[in-house]
């Protein structure tokens, strides 16, 4: 659990400490991973096979999303010629 | 058992600090491979084998080699982005809103044993903050 809660926590430092969008993505995949160790060491513990497959659609998900991040990723860079989430502030009111 | 997981333990939380601090995104991307494989080794140890190579196959087969086609497609690779530091404007902001607000604290302060220390530090920090315009 202290492990997972680590990793999570690295992951939300480079969410909110880097600018750069494909090191963002990177610690997105970062928090789904101790999410996911987190749910396969409670299943352990319990002895539930349950949480695995549970695990094993967090990680279609996350590979679909991962997808979906990188094409926007790809716009992103085409449109604004740049990686920098600082510079896609078009959407403000 | 208990050597194996520490060494995975060590070796995941290793890497992903190396992926969020590295400067260039392939440092981080094979950073990022290597905390996924050491993840991997605690899912066989948690006994969970399906889960262990679902991972190595979707993680570092797929995701990883998206990413990599990626940051070569768009010529990422050297690092140009600088780090976001404490000394932007917003930090700035609220370091001197800080400031500014430790003046209402004074009166508590007044009591402890080394005040004279602290309202010192604390109206230097003040005279510095009110010296900058917000």
């Amino acid at each position: 659990m202290i492990l997972s809660f680590l990793l999570f926590s690295i992951g939300i430092a480079g969410v909110v400490f880097r600018r750069n969008t494909i090191i963002i993505l990177m610690c997105l995949e970062l928090m789904f991973n101790s999410v996911n160790l987190l749910l396969t060491a409670f299943s352990a513990y319990h002895s539930d096979p349950r949480a695995q497959v549970f695990v094993f659609f967090i990680m279609l998900v996350a590979a679909a999303e991962v997808t979906v991040g990188l094409a926007i990723l790809v716009m992103m860079k085409r449109n604004v010629d740049s990686v920098d989430v600082n510079q896609l502030n078009r959407l403000k009111w | 058992m208990l050597a194996f997981f520490y060494l995975f333990a060590a070796i995941s939380i290793i890497s992903a600090l190396i992926v969020v601090s590295a400067r260039s995104p392939i440092n981080s991307v094979i950073a990022l491979i290597v905390c996924f494989l050491s993840i991997a080794g605690h899912y066989i140890l948690l006994n969970a084998q399906f889960l262990a190579m679902v991972h190595i196959i979707v993680y570092t087969g797929a995701i990883m080699v998206l990413f990599l086609f990626v940051i070569m497609l768009l010529n990422l690779n050297k690092a140009t982005e600088p780090m976001k530091t404490l000394g932007t404007r917003a930090w700035q902001r609220y370091l001197r809103a800080a400031c500014s607000s430790s003046r209402l604290w004074r009166p508590c302060v007044m009591g402890s044993t080394s005040h004279r220390r602290m309202n010192s530090t604390l109206a230097s920090v003040s005279c510095a903050a009110s010296a900058c315009p917000l």
